[in-house]
């Protein structure tokens, strides 16, 4: 792996971003998100993740078409370049290569 | 708030993204932004979705989303700022004499704009917190003869009745004095007025207990104030009774948190008006001669206030009746918007506190010149000091600086000035807002500066003034030509000569216009307490018998209190210089003129000529032997005659008056001579004395003969309280009364006085730094003319010559205005002064002795110096 690396964050988004396919923008990003990690996200999170992994080159993005809603102001359709399904995959593949090894201790509950 | 604007997200907010964003970005992160705010508007509510907006909006600026060159610019400066902040430091301690002097012109500087700028804030915010504030318009009545803030009874009443556009009317009236509380076997005196029940639908004052619509709603209701509350009861008031007048019992059906300070409504309790209909005649229909309900109406949402204005104002034509249109005089309604009451110039305020305009724009003034004089301070030293830094510049300038950065450093050392400035200056409000309070008569504290207006009027005061006085200097300085300041010519102080002169010349023209209005002041003062009153006001006691029971005790307290010795005189009236009677009585020279006389109407008795030192000039006083007088007889002033139209005084004695309200009428037995019944701000109003003092009776007041006061003082009590044993006991003396009357003119001219001072003080640190810096410069000139056998004198007047002119310049620039507004601002009083040119004499005497003083101080310091030395120097 090269230094272009994939922080866990942007792992997360850049899997939703694949998920969503062409509805994959900004909202809708952070929304399903937030679903499948039940858990608060800001915008600004998000967003960062999303221009940093961008300028790291593994997301396009153009604008999709004007609607009534948010104030007329277009959408940002993200899309995933080559590169970055190719990183996805092998991260993938390195991670399911490690988990065949691994039993987990099954976890009691412990009553302290 | 109209249903649009509350689905916006907040504005504040979005200008953040805007200015901090990365534009590419904008578009797409506010479009989401705005998404999400919709769908939480929808499902959470506007109140969350706008904290959601806020909160995610601060947490979008992160570094890689914010403007990109934003942050590389900030680096860069920030260097040259630090940079700029050490040499700007080093300046200062190099030379700490100019830098206390600007330290100190500038600060006070800053202290008086501080001030200054707190107290138009808090004038300005009178009356802004009530919720229909812009429908409240206060009721007016207006004639020929001036404005009254009161109404006759019938026409707000009227009004509502027939316009639709009002919506609610309030009656209100002040109480009568007589109207104490009686607690534990006292008697205490609250600010009390009657209000009718709507007061708390046009008013917003909140309740902390009882209901707004209903607790002025039917007789012996009162509403108090929380303070008033905490005084008579614990706990909860609602549904107590108090006791007020011995006798009445009013039930609290209200309490309010106290009145805010900047409220031209100001009391202690509110009485139901219903109660004062119980206590009175008062009609809502009839009464139109009795002009004494103060009238609040609120008008209907949208109305058009100028043109209702005007659709009303024949109210008093239209509708009065007989009685009214037998005055003959033309009464016009009027109204006056709610934020402009208390600043209202020609209709007083009843009801609390009035301000004034005029004392708004001499702060406002005082505070420009002192602000600018302190500027100007700046401006000169640093000019004049660009010699001493020629140097720096010149290698600065060589090893690349541009203009542009020279220019910066220079307004960093003038922003760290000021910011220092800014501190000391309030220190100095801190420690001067005692007195200040006592100046203006408020009661300012520090945490009334606490309040973020003032915080960014205060910051931009510090910019302007960083920038006012760091600008010139900066150009100048930065315009060197590198050559020419690296060699360091001294005789360049000859640049920027003129612009110092004419500065200088600007700051003893505001000094000599300060000097000069404060000396105008005091001349008509002075004048007004020299002139002759047409009656003794010294050595009379008064005694307030206001609320004594009307029978005939009255008399009897008269006949004791005369039995005191050192008492020579005694009567019993209910006007008094200082202390007016009816005014605005209507009355005509017999039954066939039809031309009315505004009369003062004055009950007395056969003493008050004497015991006041008037002077009968036709006629004769009232007289026990002639007790037939008593009944119908008037006595009248001179005034008085030539309003009636008779001839002479003479051809006055036996002279009919008549009034349709019955006071004054009867016959003249005899004129006295003008006196002056009030300041002499005032004209002289014609007066009728009636001798009925024994129904009208006010005041008892005692002429006495030199002696030992304090024990007369102690017998008249004696007397008083064995006659009346449950009333207070309280008098004044007549002149303290009558001098109360100068007490606005007294402030101006101390107020004047001050700041003549402080701007003196100001233009004189601001000379002597000039004088200073030139003496330093000519160091060798003045060890050359020494050696050469100059005396110190010779040297001191070398340097005053040059700036005397300057000085004289500036007063005499100063006269014409001092002439124009001076005349203007005397005309305001009914005997005035001329303005006399020996005021001019001791302007120019006072500010040239100043800066004679400072000049001399500054250069015999240089003068006396061993030329050995000069001659060494540099």
């Amino acid at each position: 792996m090269k230094k272009t690396k994939l922080g866990e964050f942007e792992e997360f988004v850049l899997l939703t971003v694949v998920l969503l396919q062409e509805k994959a923008y900004g909202v809708e990003i952070k929304r399903e998100l937030e679903e499948r990690l039940s858990q608060q996200l800001s915008v600004g999170s998000i967003q960062s993740a999303l221009k940093r992994m961008e300028e790291k080159g593994f997301l396009q993005s153009a604008f999709g078409e004007a609607t009534q809603k948010r104030g007329g102001k277009r959408k940002r359709i993200y899309t995933a370049t080559p590169h970055a399904h190719q990183v996805l995959q092998e991260t993938r593949e390195i991670r399911e290569s490690m988990w065949r090894g691994i039993v987990l201790k099954q976890i009691k509950n412990q009553t302290i | 708030m109209s249903g649009q604007h509350a689905q916006k997200p907040p504005r504040w907010a979005d200008l953040l993204l805007k200015r901090f964003l990365n534009a590419d970005y904008l578009e797409e992160i506010s479009g989401d932004m705005e998404e999400i705010f919709e769908d939480n508007v929808a499902n959470l509510g506007i109140k969350k979705a706008r904290r959601i907006y806020w909160k995610d909006s601060i947490r979008l600026l992160r570094p890689n989303l914010l403007k990109s060159t934003y942050w590389i610019k900030k680096l860069n400066t920030r260097t040259m700022f630090t940079q700029h902040l050490k040499i700007a430091f080093r300046h200062l301690k190099k030379s700490p004499t100019n830098a206390a002097i600007n330290l100190v012109g500038l600060s006070i500087g800053i202290a008086i704009g501080a001030i200054a700028f707190l107290y138009i804030l808090e004038e300005r915010s009178f009356d802004n917190f009530h919720q229909n504030g812009d429908r409240i318009h206060k009721l007016i009545t207006t004639s020929e003869g001036g404005f009254m803030e009161t109404n006759a009874w019938p026409v707000a009443n009227l009004l509502q009745s027939t316009y639709p556009e009002v919506e609610s009317v309030v009656y209100t009236r002040a109480a009568h004095p007589s109207m104490k509380v009686n607690d534990k076997d006292e008697k205490f005196a609250h600010s009390s007025f009657y209000a009718s029940k709507d007061f708390f639908k046009v008013f917003t004052f909140n309740l902390q207990e009882g209901d707004a619509s209903t607790a002025l709603d039917g007789p012996n209701r009162v509403v108090i104030t929380n303070s008033m509350k905490n005084r008579y009861f614990r706990g909860p008031a609602i549904g107590k009774t108090l006791t007020v007048r011995d006798t009445l019992q009013f039930m609290v059906a209200g309490v309010i948190e106290d009145i805010p300070a900047n409220s031209h409504i100001q009391f202690d309790m509110l009485i139901s008006f219903d109660t004062f209909i119980n206590l009175s005649d008062f009609s809502y229909t009839e009464g139109w001669g009795n002009f004494n309900v103060r009238n609040y109406l609120l008008l209907k949402e949208g109305t058009d206030a100028e043109a209702f204005e005007s659709k009303i104002a024949g109210t008093y034509e239209n509708y009065g009746s007989e009685g009214l249109k037998a005055m003959n005089v033309d009464f016009r309604a009027g109204l006056i918007p709610l934020r402009e009451i208390y600043m209202h110039e020609q209709v007083a305020n009843g009801f609390g506190p009035n301000g004034s305009v005029r004392g708004v724009n001499t702060m406002l003034l005082i505070a420009i010149f002192a602000i600018l004089l302190a500027c100007i301070n700046y401006i000169n030293l640093n000019t004049a000091r660009s010699v001493h830094r020629s140097k720096e510049i010149g290698v600065r300038k060589v090893a690349g600086s541009t203009k542009s950065l020279l220019i910066n450093q220079f307004l960093t050392e003038s922003l760290l000035v000021t910011l220092f400035s800014a501190v000391v200056g309030m220190l100095l409000v801190y420690g001067s807002l005692p007195f200040f309070n006592q100046l203006v008569d408020k009661s300012y504290v520090m945490e009334s500066f606490w309040r973020v207006d003032f915080f960014l009027g205060i910051t931009v005061l510090v910019l302007v003034i960083a920038f006012l006085s760091g600008y010139y200097p900066a150009l100048v300085l930065s315009a060197k030509k590198p050559l020419e300041a690296l060699k360091g010519k001294i005789n360049q102080s000859h640049q920027g000569l003129t612009l110092r002169k004419s500065l200088i010349v600007c700051q003893f023209f505001v000094a000599a216009i300060m000097v000069l209005s404060t000396f105008l002041v005091l001349n008509q003062i002075r004048y007004m307490r020299d002139q002759d009153l047409g009656f003794e006001k010294s050595q009379v006691l008064i005694l307030d018998g206001t609320n004594l029971p009307r029978n005939t005790s009255r008399q009897t307290l008269k006949n004791s209190l005369a039995q005191i010795p050192d008492v020579a005189h005694i009567t019993h009236t209910n006007a008094l210089p200082a202390r007016p009677g009816w005014q605005g009585q209507i009355a005509y020279a017999g039954k066939n003129s039809d031309v009315p006389v505004d009369t003062e109407y004055i009950a007395i008795d056969e003493d008050y000529v004497k015991t006041l030192g008037l002077e009968i000039v036709a006629g004769e006083n009232f007289s026990k032997e002639k007790m037939a007088t008593f009944a119908t007889g008037l006595l009248i002033n001179e005034t008085c005659v030539q309003a009636m139209g008779w001839d002479s005084k003479e051809a006055a004695i036996g002279k009919e008056i008549v009034s349709p309200s019955g006071s004054p009428s009867g016959t003249v037995i005899g004129v006295v001579k003008d006196y002056h019944g009030q300041g002499l701000q005032n004209q002289i109003w014609p007066k009728a004395m009636a001798h009925t003092s024994q129904y009208y009776g006010r005041y008892y007041a005692i002429r006495f003969q030199t002696g030992n006061t304090s024990r007369m003082i102690g017998d008249i009590e004696k007397t008083w309280s064995q006659l009346y044993p449950n009333q207070a006991f309280t008098y004044f003396f007549l002149d303290e009364a009558f001098d109360r009357q100068y007490r606005q003119e007294d402030l101006l001219a101390k107020t004047l006085m001050v700041f003549a001072v402080i701007i003196l003080i100001i233009s004189g640190i601001g000379l002597f730094g000039l004088v200073a810096f030139l003496a330093v410069s000519r160091t060798k000139e003045i060890g050359i003319r020494k050696t050469l056998g100059a005396s110190i004198l010779q040297i001191i007047y070398l340097f005053a010559r040059d700036f005397v002119w300057l000085v004289l310049l500036g007063n005499v620039l100063a006269i014409p205005l001092i002439v124009y507004f001076g005349s203007d601002w005397l005309n305001n009083f009914a005997y005035r002064t001329s303005i006399n040119p020996m005021v001019f004499i001791w302007s120019i005497l006072v500010t040239v002795t100043v800066s004679m003083v400072i000049i001399a101080l500054r250069t015999y310091h240089t003068a006396k110096v061993n030329p050995v030395k000069a001659l060494r120097y540099e």
